[in-house]
């Protein structure tokens, strides 16, 4: 099963313990949690697609999207002292 | 009789079939394409804190071109993931294959039964009556010697017999014919699609750069 990186977004009047409950299931099951903001309750994780399906019904989620990164870079910036 | 399964074979909406299964591709590739526009739409309404995401390395250097000292520049205002660089994926069925199966099955049950049994019996009855009637007389009896006086009695016995013999013969034949035609069709539609991510479309997705808003000067 191919794994891919997905953004789980959470309802809004969701509360910290439905957040806890999905990052816990995901854990449970295998997902690689990448990123997460407890405080606006979305997770960046990697996941197979059928466990993506799973999470997708549970109550308190509003959209499960597969995301991709985007190459970024970060700029040095070198000034010299005169 | 006409053949039944090129009749029924006949009657299949193949193209029906056909046409249904690729618009059902096709909705299935609007509600991934909707999927990742609604992605798109989240990532933009979710914002990283002031100063969580560096966006540039500042590095100072004297005459020597030696770093003096390396400062952040880092965003002062929420930044959206989009922003961040976290872009929906887009996805899009490469292949899909259309199986569609029939099985058509024309059958004929067909059923023989014949019976008989034959019963013989021999039935033989015998009997025999016999009765026996008595009858007598009633008193005293005094015998004195030389003279007596008394009651007497009597029977009166019957005697019949007889027998039967029934020859009981019965004998049943049965017999009869059965036909059972049937028709069994079924057919299954099996579509395998391949579900591959592809770059988003042109212009879905905002291209966003990221630019420091002054560069600091050197002290």
């Amino acid at each position: 099963m191919m794994q891919e990186t997905y953004l789980i977004k959470l309802r809004d009047n969701s509360i910290y313990e439905d957040f806890a409950m999905v990052a816990s299931f995901l854990k449970r099951n295998k997902a690689q949690i990448i990123m997460a903001s407890s405080q606006r309750f979305w997770i960046v994780a990697i996941l197979n697609q059928r466990l993506a399906e799973v999470v997708k019904r549970l109550p308190s989620i509003e959209i499960v999207g597969g995301v991709t990164f985007r190459k970024r870079e970060v700029r040095v910036i070198r000034i010299q002292k005169q | 009789m006409a053949d039944p399964v090129n009749a029924i074979v006949k009657e299949i909406p193949f193209a029906e079939l056909v046409r249904k299964a690729a618009l059902a591709i096709a909705d299935g590739q609007t509600a991934l394409d909707l999927n990742s526009v609604q992605t798109a739409q989240v990532l933009a309404d979710m914002k990283l804190d002031p100063g969580s995401v560096i966006l540039a390395i500042v590095e100072y250097t004297d005459k020597d071109g030696n770093i003096t000292k390396v400062e952040t520049l880092t965003n002062d205002k929420p930044l959206s993931l989009l922003a961040y660089g976290v872009v929906p994926t887009f996805y899009e069925f490469t292949q899909t294959i259309i199986d569609l199966r029939f099985w058509v099955r024309f059958w004929v049950r067909s059923t023989h039964v014949e019976s008989s049994s034959e019963f013989n019996k021999k039935l033989s009855t015998k009997w025999t009556e016999s009765r026996t009637k008595y009858g007598g007389g009633g008193g005293l009896s005094l015998n004195l010697g030389f003279f007596s006086v008394g009651g007497g009695g009597g029977y009166k016995k019957t005697e019949a017999q007889g027998s039967y013999e029934v020859d009981l013969h019965v004998s049943s034949h049965t017999a009869y014919d059965s036909q059972v035609y049937g028709l069994d069709a079924a057919a299954a539609c099996r579509l395998t699609t391949t579900l591959k991510p592809k770059p988003a479309p042109a212009r879905a997705v905002p291209q966003i750069i990221t630019k420091p808003e002054a560069t600091p000067s050197p002290s």
